[in-house]
């Protein structure tokens, strides 16, 4: 077994063996520790796969240039999240807090990193149910009641994804997405197949209209949770879905505009409850909800269109990427107007002290770059500071202008492009 | 080693095994101090000459010999195949167990009747398996009836007292109308002797007539549905080792002589008897079971298991005009391990009503946990009166089932399912009484260990019979007892 | 002389005679007999490992001994039987362990463990048996060695609750007493055959045939405990829990699973009985029993009642998969005989260490347990993902083949059936994960024991530890060979196809 094999196997089962409390009690920092196989794996290795035949039908696990890019940006964010959590809490002798962060997160790295239907399937499990515990570890009520919508619609999920790849194990004997996605694209169950992946993936990502846990659980839990809540749910079953369908193989006309008009109505719903849901907390879980409506349009273009698909596959990891990374400085933000301010009433409201708040901050940074200027040039220093202070001031007015006049027209305004675009096509 | 092989062949074990127990009968009356160790000797020695007979009748066949050299018409004759063989060994080896069950039971008085009484009655029963015709079976029918009655009333009590006098009623009613019967057949054949008898009987009234008195007598004394209200009386209040003697031998050396003579010289004439007695036995295992499982004393509810049983022994007779052999030796099977079992459960029995003091089923908790080896032995004996596998019931009940099934009788099939079952719902009222805690702790007397391993040890045989049909059933085959001989039908 | 032929019947007497020994040694003499247990379960281990070596390379191991006239008494020890075997033996080991740590000083421990052992030797038997008859004695046997350990409490309830299983079993063994019967006079063989002895019969026995088989089935559905034969069970919870393992993971239940498997497959042959016209209402019984056991499940508050109802359904996963009548969903039933045993007997020794350790009977009372008993939580929820056929344990393995089996039968209804169950079964065990690792921990326990700095007694953590490891492994490692599925796809080829 080569160094490169070895990472891609301590990748996944280092934190696993870590999530042992006997274990992780003993070693210092083990949530950073758990991440190190990771890390190296994502800096040293490019393009390997590892095939271990002996477990569960023959797993296997690769690497390529695009899951490396996916992978480093979520490990950057579990080391975020690690962070934010020992930061706050001062865990209990009993607390299974670090077990369920370990056990997430390696079900995360397996999931990218899985190259098969079962593997994957497998670490979605482990993923996805470490991550209801580590959601509901520790919280209140309104927590745990809406940590049992999600827990449903999980089952439910996991045992579309269970038939689905029932139907895929009965055409094919190797389970390898490229194989399957071929296969696939082209049996009497074709339909059955995409019907249960969506509806599954639909589900774990809080795609409309399963998108009532994904706010519902946003609007409960705590800001580090959110960070993952919004991100390695919604991100990795947008994942999913790149993985087990079909795409760029076939044309799919009516899957194709089942999935464009999902994706707009989507957004529409999202535009709606942006004006009608009263708190700004909320604002994340709706953008993300916008994101993975987009994507599933986006998908659906490339379900009718498989030529297309071709053309602009690749971009799609990247916006996998961008959304978890988006999300995530979104989340940040609004944790620090909230920590600053009072909650806001309204969505509009809290755009408008996000407005505030951004000018604010913004005014800090350049208060603090000033000074740092003042030290090194008064004289330039005062010229700059008039004209940047002026310039900035427009800026920030004209901005806050547009936001409170235009942002719902904007939003309008792309969804009749979108709109356009899907008729035209 | 050819020594012992000669001494093995040659010798009259038959006469030994009829005249042995008489003399230590006559032993016992005189010293009966030492009455115990006679009998129990007196009881190895019957086992080794059974085996011996055995061992004699494998390399020579069939054993026959005239008493005195006098031949069949005049003489009297002793006869023994298979099927004798078996009753021989089996009486020999529960008396064996009676025996010594009774060496603890019994104090010095009632010892010292007991045994002459019991080695008299096990003389005759002997006599009775070896009797080559039907006269001398008569007298040995008399005999064994008056020395089982005698003992019914050893213990003295007016319950058993009265038991013994309605026994007493019965068996010389039904001794009498055997005893017209023979007179019948006599006048009508000019000889009592079965083989001959066998192959002069013909259709005709006489036949018949003789038939049905013999019938009924013996069928009074096996206690078949609806002739069996002495029975539970009699086998409940007697002491426990009679009982056991009374259900498991006594009621055999009844259905011995009923199947010898059906087998030899009615069968090929019954006319229809053997319908109703299918009839009458089907009843009697139902009814049987269902008294049983309303009893709420111990030894009554065992005692309507033997009407039960005996039942099974009757249902063979219709099936056996088409399967012959197969539903006689499920018969013989039933007939030896019921035997065994029913032993086994008597002297359970006993040892619970010297334990506790009384036999109500409702009480007898914790028994489990005071007498093990009394509930084991319980409960091995009530695997074999179910049928369940592995047991010699089940080996009866399974190839009577098979003849039933081969011969579409569903009805008799039935009765055999529902049989096990009832037997299963009575068997185990009593055993799941026995593992309850009992809030009140019962003023115990000790039994004595040989009394609880008899019971064990003669369950066990019940049990182990099971595994030893192949090598019972070719000894019940020697002299082809249950080819059914006899004139043109 | 010829070892082979005395192996199987060794392996059967390896357990009867320490019974036998058990039962007259005295209450004090516990090394002596804790020595014998484990000896007898350690060479039944080798010999049966020896077996599993020598069928793996072709050996053929049988014991004949005559029984009736033209009947014999067969152990023989094919790929089939070895399955079954095997985990009886194993998970017998682990349960004698379990027993002696659970039932240390109290009252009866002779009486308990020769039952014990007989138990497990007639479990052994069924499994080797090489005709019905023999079948028919040991299971006889396993229902009257079942029936004291039931009842060993002594309770007014435990004797009710024994009644009540012997009404089911005894009316069950004459069912299957009577369709054997019936089938050796019709045959007048009752060998069990690969791929089943009845071809031969003509059409005019067709419906005696079907009789037969409703007989066959409905006697040993007593024991595995199909709806609505399966009344027994959730009252046999009353035994003590180690007695409870044993009967819901191998014994009793599995008994009656594995008899319906050997029934449709070595006497009527899956292919004739298809051609009866049997093996789909049995397909839609066993998917009915699947449903019903886990609604039922789902309204239990007392924990070993609910464990019980989900045995009635999962135990019918076998039977479902047999039913199906296709080579890889019968891989799926099989090979759940194996997986659904490592999985309950895990989920009842937890729950006989709650109730040991804290006095917790009802689900009710287990809110925050797992931080009180972590070890035991852990084996429970690998046990329960198990059961909702979560991957990687073991029942996934199961639910994998037995739905690839219903598609490639054609029977897609089966898909319905899994996927509720599985619905049900998460929404009974995922609350009790719920309560046990996430609810506030009370301020005390219903009848708590100390045990000093171990949650509680190592003979009681042990046996759980091991079969969810088992559990784990027998899903992660499917494709090994000797794995329970390789052995599983074994017994197709060599038997059923």
């Amino acid at each position: 077994m080569s160094i490169a094999d070895s990472l891609l196997w301590l990748a996944v089962c280092w934190p696993l063996l870590l999530a042992l409390p006997a274990l992780h009690k003993r070693l210092p920092l083990p949530q950073l520790l758990a991440m190190l196989p990771a890390v190296l794996l994502i800096l040293f290795v490019v393009d390997n796969t590892l095939t271990v035949p002996w477990l569960l039908f023959g797993t296997s696990f690769s690497l390529d240039e695009q899951t490396r890019w996916l992978l480093a940006v979520i490990v950057a964010l579990w080391l975020l999240v690690a962070m934010m959590l020992w930061r706050t809490k001062h865990p209990a002798p009993n607390n299974y807090l670090a077990t369920l962060f370990l056990l997430t997160m390696s079900g995360n790295i397996g999931l990218i990193l899985a190259s098969d239907l079962v593997t994957f399937f497998c670490f979605s499990t482990l993923m996805s149910y470490g991550f209801y515990g580590l959601l509901i570890h520790g919280s209140n009520d309104a927590v745990r009641r809406a940590g049992r919508l999600y827990l449903i619609c999980l089952i439910v999920a996991d045992l579309a994804l269970f038939e689905a790849l029932l139907l895929v194990a009965s055409n094919t004997e190797h389970l390898q997405f490229q194989l399957v996605q071929q296969v696939m694209s082209n049996v009497p169950t074709t339909d059955f197949y995409m019907a249960m992946v969506l509806g599954a993936f639909a589900l774990k990502a809080g795609i409309w209209p399963f998108s009532l846990w994904l706010s519902t659980t946003f609007s409960a839990t705590s800001s580090p949770k959110r960070l993952l809540l919004v991100s390695v749910p919604v991100a990795m079953a947008l994942l999913g879905m790149l993985r087990w369908l079909p795409l760029g193989q076939y044309n799919f006309d009516a899957w194709g505009l089942i999935l464009q008009s999902i994706g707009g109505v989507g957004i529409l719903y999202v535009m709606f409850k942006f004006y009608a849901v009263r708190q700004i907390r909320l604002f994340p879980a709706y953008a993300a909800i916008a994101y993975s409506s987009l994507f599933i349009a986006l998908l659906g273009i490339g379900l009718t269109y498989p030529s297309l698909w071709h053309d602009f596959h690749y971009l799609a990891y990247p916006y996998i990427a961008v959304l978890v990374i988006s999300m995530v400085c979104l989340i940040l933000l609004l944790g620090r107007v909230e920590h600053e301010h009072q909650p806001p009433e309204t969505t509009l409201h809290g755009i408008k002290q996000l407005n505030i708040y951004l000018k604010q901050k913004f005014e800090d940074f350049i208060q603090w770059r000033n000074v740092q200027l003042h030290k090194l040039n008064a004289l330039r220093h005062a010229a700059h500071q008039i004209v940047l202070q002026s310039l900035h001031v427009m800026h920030m007015q004209k901005l806050q202008r547009l936001m409170d006049r235009w942002s719902v027209r904007m939003m309008m305004a792309v969804m009749m492009g979108m709109l356009l675009i899907w008729l035209m096509i | 080693m050819k020594l012992l092989q000669v001494f093995l062949t040659d010798t009259h074990w038959a006469i030994i095994l009829v005249l042995l127990p008489l003399a230590a009968a006559v032993l016992c009356f005189l010293f009966s101090r030492v009455a115990s160790f006679i009998g129990v000797t007196t009881l190895f020695a019957l086992l080794l000459s059974v085996v011996g007979l055995g061992w004699q009748m494998r390399e020579t066949g069939v054993y026959h010999h005239a008493i005195g050299g006098w031949e069949a018409p005049l003489g009297i004759g002793l006869y023994a195949d298979g099927l004798s063989l078996l009753m021989l060994a089996i009486t020999a080896l529960v008396g064996l167990g009676i025996s010594i069950y009774a060496t603890s039971y019994f104090k010095h008085q009632d010892a010292a009747r007991f045994w002459p009484l019991w080695l008299l009655l096990l003389a005759s029963l002997n006599a009775l398996y070896l009797s080559a015709d039907i006269f001398n079976l008569y007298i040995t029918l008399e005999l064994v009836g008056l020395a089982a009655v005698a003992l019914a009333s050893l213990t003295g009590g007016p319950d058993a007292l009265a038991g013994a006098m309605r026994y007493l009623l019965t068996t010389l009613l039904g001794s009498l109308a055997y005893l017209l019967g023979v007179a019948l057949l006599y006048h009508g054949y000019g000889s009592v002797d079965i083989a001959i008898l066998a192959t002069q009987a013909k259709s005709e009234p006489v036949l018949w007539v003789a038939f049905g008195l013999m019938g009924t007598g013996l069928a009074l004394k096996m206690a078949l549905v609806p002739l069996h209200f002495w029975l539970p009386a009699t086998h409940a209040n007697a002491s426990a080792p009679v009982s056991a003697l009374l259900s498991a031998l006594v009621i055999k050396g009844a259905f011995y002589i009923l199947l010898r003579l059906w087998l030899e010289i009615f069968a090929p004439h019954s006319g229809g008897a053997e319908t109703l007695f299918g009839l009458l036995g089907s009843v009697a295992v139902i009814w049987g079971s269902l008294q049983a499982l309303r009893q709420t004393r111990l030894k009554l509810l065992i005692a309507y298991s033997t009407v039960a049983q005996l039942g099974y022994l009757f249902i063979a007779f219709p099936l056996a005009t088409i399967a012959g052999a197969t539903v006689w030796i499920a018969v013989a099977y039933l007939a030896l391990s019921h035997a065994l079992a029913k032993a086994a459960m008597f002297l359970a029995a006993g040892n619970l009503i010297r334990f506790g003091g009384h036999d109500r089923i409702a009480d007898l908790d914790r028994v489990v946990q005071r007498l093990p080896l009394t509930a084991g032995a319980f409960a091995l004996a009530g695997v074999s009166i179910i049928g369940l596998p592995p047991s010699g019931g089940f080996v009866g009940k399974w190839l009577l089932l098979e003849s039933a099934l081969s011969q579409g009788r569903w009805d008799l099939v039935m009765v055999i399912l529902l049989g096990s079952l009832l037997a299963a719902a009575y068997v185990f009222k009593v055993l799941g009484r026995t593992f309850t805690k009992a809030p009140v702790s019962h003023e115990a007397h000790a039994v004595p260990a040989r009394m609880e391993w008899v019971a064990l040890l003669l369950a066990c045989g019940a049990i182990l019979l099971g595994f030893l049909a192949p090598l019972i059933i070719p000894l019940m085959d020697i002299g082809n007892p249950f080819t059914i001989s006899g004139g043109q039908p | 002389m010829n070892w082979d032929a005395w192996i199987p019947l060794l392996v059967v007497a390896s357990s009867l005679l320490p019974g036998l020994v058990i039962f007259t040694l005295a209450e004090e003499q516990v090394r002596l007999r804790t020595a014998l247990n484990l000896l007898g379960a350690f060479v039944k281990l080798a010999l049966v490992s020896w077996m599993v070596w020598g069928v793996y390379n072709g050996h053929h191991f049988e014991t004949r001994l005559p029984l009736l006239p033209n009947l014999e008494f067969v152990l023989r020890a094919g790929p089939l039987a070895l399955l079954f075997v095997g985990l009886s033996t194993v998970l017998w080991l682990v349960t004698t362990i379990y027993a002696i740590g659970y039932l240390e000083g109290s009252p009866h421990r002779s009486r308990f463990f020769g039952f014990f052992s007989l138990c497990v030797t007639a479990t052994v038997g069924v499994a080797l048996s090489g005709n019905m008859i023999t079948f028919l004695i040991f299971y006889e046997l396993l229902t009257l060695a079942t029936y004291p350990l039931l009842i060993h409490r002594g309770t007014e309830e435990a004797r009710k609750a024994g009644h009540t299983y012997l009404v089911y079993t005894m009316i069950g063994g004459a069912l299957l007493l009577l369709g054997t019967a019936w089938l050796y006079s019709l045959t007048g063989t009752l060998e069990f055959t690969p791929r089943g002895f009845l071809a031969g019969l003509g059409e005019e026995h067709r419906h005696a045939l079907i009789i037969i088989f409703v007989l066959m089935i409905a006697g040993l559905g007593v024991k595995a405990a199909i709806v609505p034969l399966h009344g027994w069970l959730p009252l046999a919870m009353v035994a003590p829990a180690p007695v409870s393992a044993l009967l819901h993971a191998v014994a009793v239940v599995k008994a009656g699973a594995f008899g319906i498997v050997r029934v449709v497959y070595d006497v009527f042959g899956v292919d004739f009985a298809t051609g009866l016209g049997v093996m789909e209402p049995l397909a839609w019984l066993a998917g009915f029993t699947i449903i019903y056991g886990s609604l039922r499940a789902l309204f239990q508050d007392d924990l070993k009642r609910r464990l019980a109802f989900s045995t009635i359904s999962q135990v019918s996963y076998v039977v479902l998969g047999v039913a199906i009548a296709g080579p890889i969903a019968t891989i799926g039933g099989v090979v759940h005989l194996v997986h659904q045993g490592l999985m309950k007997i895990t989920l009842f020794f937890c729950a006989g260490n709650l109730a040991e350790t804290l006095g917790i009977h009802k689900v009710s009372e287990m809110n925050g347990v797992g931080q009180r008993m972590p070890w035991t939580m852990a084996a429970f929820t690998v046990g329960a993902f198990g059961m909702i056929g979560a991957p990687p344990v073991a029942g996934f393995i199961s639910k994998w083949y037995l739905g690839m089996g219903a598609l490639e039968a054609g029977q897609n209804w089966v898909l319905l059936v899994l996927a509720g169950s599985s619905l049900l079964n998460a929404a009974y065990f995922l609350p009790i994960l719920y309560a046990a690792w996430f609810k506030k921990t009370p301020s005390s326990w219903p009848h708590e024991h100390d045990f000093g700095r171990m949650e509680t007694a190592w003979a009681l953590l042990l046996p759980p530890l091991i079969t969810a490891a088992l559990a784990l492994a027998a899903g992660l490692l499917a494709t090994l060979p000797f794995s329970p599925l390789d052995w599983a796809k074994l017994i197709s080829v060599r038997e059923f196809y």
